[in-house]
């Protein structure tokens, strides 16, 4: 009995240890990769790279892990502080800049210093913290306008704004004739930097946005305000844009050229209507663009494999294929320069047009988030004090004097 | 008889102004369940978004669910659910009345002590021991397995207290005239107070089920391979980085929804009692 079981005991040892073996033998360098709510849509797609990716590089084997966007923040948070960061990872700019700043992420300023030249300057841009660039830019959006036709004709235009003065002037004509609204204010962080008011100093050392410039906007926002141009539930950020949009509620919302399918969604007959159109580019003739990027964990054991990878993915050839699955833009000069991006010139539908629009902003664009750590607080400190302008008559002045001194305080 | 009229007309107003209450409530409660489930029945070409809303589709289809179904492995992400609800509604079931009912029936020193212990940690919000968490079982070796999103809620203070409070309800006669007969104390546990409180027991196994259907979060963070996933996270996925499809979310959320309201319907009964019996023993 006892012969018996031991004999067991010895056979199940044998077959772990063949297991263990077998593992050993196949355990070439594995990374993990993370990207940001792509699965179900991109499976045959993020698939398809990572088997050509394993197939050019035979001993690295690729895990790929697909993370819902809402909750992407405590994912990987959580992950950091337990050292269970993946090799590589899809971030977006803000929560990029946080990792950077404290050291998680590989420099790739010098890890692909070899392909750098190879992206939108001021898209590579979008990486940087403190003068350190943390990632290489993947896809990208850049907004521009949807706008109803109907309801420019109704109000007596013939075509979309292309000033800013023009912009409110038609927004006036639209709210006093039919009670819809034009221009909203969402992210003035985004606005500010558009007529040449940075947030931050260029060094990320002080604040700039205290500027005579500044102030004429937050004194004409506040003009607009009081005429009733802006709306109270955009501007608390109690409804959506795109909802009231597909509600004609507004007249033009500007937003990426891949959410016009959602007002398809929501109001078939609404999106019939509606064309595209440049957004409006302001003193300084720039865009904002929304970079997602794919950053190297600094404390990845492969980095060498997960560095290749990263470049991999971001390359012209696989950068093209995946914009021509969905309303996405690459971050390679190269791959924007394919004939994929004009087709659309002529097209009367408004995502169709709005992807040739996009891909033609595409010169102007620049990230125009603040490049250092603190940027998510920095913006809600300049959205606080214009809703206090507008909402609570704070005098202008003093919430430009408020906005710096806190900016300041997180520098 | 004038003042009798009186009376029931003033108890008729009452009444009316109850049920008028009442009423909003239910409709407040149920439009946006309607709202999802008329939206995921609506067709491409309608207006979701319209004011007033439509709550009838005008061209029924069953399309979205046909989408969602053979998009995502809907019966894999059920059987992940299922086998995470049974665990955590078994475990956390015998686990809390097996230490509840020492620190209910039986002196001992520090028993007060004991249970204040347990009681507090109910005053730490789960954020923050989420990474602690996280870490520990990274350190096991759990991250990524079903346990990992078992254990850490397998026992909890809140059944604790509730099962306490149940087997302290139980009149001493009862106890006293087991031991004559016999019992000893894993007898007394099994055989004579477990069965006593079957209702209290009914009610914390379904807001267990309710808490480990709903999970979202923890399961997210310990599965590591998309395979695992339950119900609640793999629908999630409905929700695509560039276009979400809110016909298909909505014909999502009531596929993850049907289980729950089906357990409800069958335990109602319990679920009311239990709840009564807990209130009146406190």
């Amino acid at each position: 009995m006892l012969r018996k079981k031991l004999s067991l005991i010895v056979l199940a040892l044998m077959l772990t240890l063949s297991f263990a073996f077998v593992g050993s033998v196949q355990a070439a360098t594995e990374i993990t990769f993370w990207t940001l709510s792509l699965s179900p849509t991109f499976d045959d797609y993020i698939n398809g790279v990572i088997a050509a990716f394993e197939a050019e590089n035979p001993g690295i084997k690729v895990n790929w892990q697909d993370i819902p966007h809402a909750v992407a923040e405590q994912r990987t948070l959580t992950a950091a502080a337990a050292n269970q960061l993946p090799d590589v990872m899809n971030l977006n700019t803000n929560f990029l800049k946080k990792l950077g700043a404290l050291g998680a992420l590989v420099d790739m300023d010098t890890a692909a210093a070899d392909v750098k030249d190879h992206y939108f300057p001021g898209i590579w841009k979008a990486g940087e913290v403190n003068g350190v660039t943390y990632a290489l830019p993947w896809y990208i959006t850049n907004s521009l306008m949807i706008y109803n036709k109907d309801l420019l004709a109704k109000a007596g235009f013939d075509g979309p704004p292309t000033t800013m003065e023009e912009s409110w002037e038609m927004s006036r004509v639209l709210y006093n004739k039919l009670g819809v609204y034009g221009n909203i204010i969402t992210s003035i962080h985004l606005q500010l930097p558009k007529e040449g008011v940075y947030l931050v100093s260029p060094d990320g050392k002080s604040a700039a946005i205290n500027t005579p410039k500044a102030l004429e906007m937050f004194r004409n926002y506040k003009k607009y305000y009081d005429e009733g141009l802006i709306p109270d539930e955009l501007l608390l950020g109690q409804a959506k844009g795109i909802e009231w949009y597909a509600q004609e509620r507004i007249a033009w919302f500007v937003t990426g050229p891949q959410l016009f399918r959602q007002v398809l969604d929501m109001a078939p007959d609404v999106y019939h209507k509606s064309s595209a159109a440049f957004d409006v580019l302001g003193s300084e003739e720039v865009v904002n663009v929304a970079v997602m990027n794919i950053a190297v964990a600094s404390t990845s054991k492969n980095q060498d494999a997960a560095v290749k990878f990263a470049k991999f993915m971001t390359n012209a050839e696989n950068q093209l294929a995946f914009s021509k699955l969905t309303a996405i833009l690459p971050s390679v000069i190269e791959a924007a320069n394919d004939e994929y991006f004009t087709a659309g010139k002529d097209s009367t539908d408004a995502a169709e047009l709005g992807h040739y629009i996009a891909a033609q902003q595409l010169q102007y664009s620049t990230d125009l988030y603040a490049p250092v750590e603190n940027v998510t607080r920095i913006n809600r400190i300049v959205n606080d004090e214009i809703k206090r302008v507008l909402l609570e008559d704070k005098d202008p002045a003093e919430a430009l004097r408020d906005a710096e001194r806190l900016i300041n305080e997180l520098l | 008889m004038a003042r009798k009229n009186k009376i029931s007309r003033r108890r008729l107003v009452h009444t009316i102004f109850v049920y008028l209450c009442l009423t909003l409530l239910a409709f407040f409660t149920v439009i946006p369940f309607v709202w999802t489930l008329s939206t995921s029945l609506k067709g491409p070409n309608e207006t979701l978004y319209s004011f007033p809303p439509k709550f009838i589709p005008q061209n029924p289809t069953l399309n979205s669910y046909k989408v969602v179904w053979t998009t995502l492995p809907i019966p894999r992400y059920f059987f992940n659910s299922v086998i995470l609800a049974i665990f955590q509604v078994s475990l956390p079931v015998i686990l809390c009345s097996l230490a509840a009912f020492p620190l209910a029936r039986m002196n001992f020193k520090g028993k007060n002590f004991v249970f204040m212990v347990i009681m507090a940690t109910m005053m730490i919000p789960g954020d923050i021991t989420m990474i602690p968490i996280y870490i520990i079982l990274t350190k096991l070796g759990l991250l990524g397995s079903r346990l990992g999103v078992i254990l850490p809620s397998a026992a909890g203070a809140f059944g604790i207290f509730l099962m306490r409070q149940a087997f302290m309800g139980i009149p001493k006669e009862i106890e006293d005239s087991a031991f004559i007969d016999g019992t000893n104390t894993w007898q007394m546990w099994r055989y004579i107070m477990f069965p006593m409180v079957k209702p209290n027991i009914a009610t914390f196994s379904i807001l267990r089920f309710i808490n480990s259907w709903n999970a979202f979060l923890w399961p997210l963070l310990v599965f590591t391979d998309p395979k695992m996933y339950p119900l609640t996270v793999g629908l999630y996925n409905l929700r695509g980085a560039f276009v979400t499809n809110t016909r298909l979310v909505a014909a999502g959320t009531i596929i993850a929804l049907i289980p729950i309201m089906v357990i409800f319907v069958v335990f109602q009964r319990y679920f009311i009692q239990g709840a009564y019996s807990s209130a009146v023993k406190g």
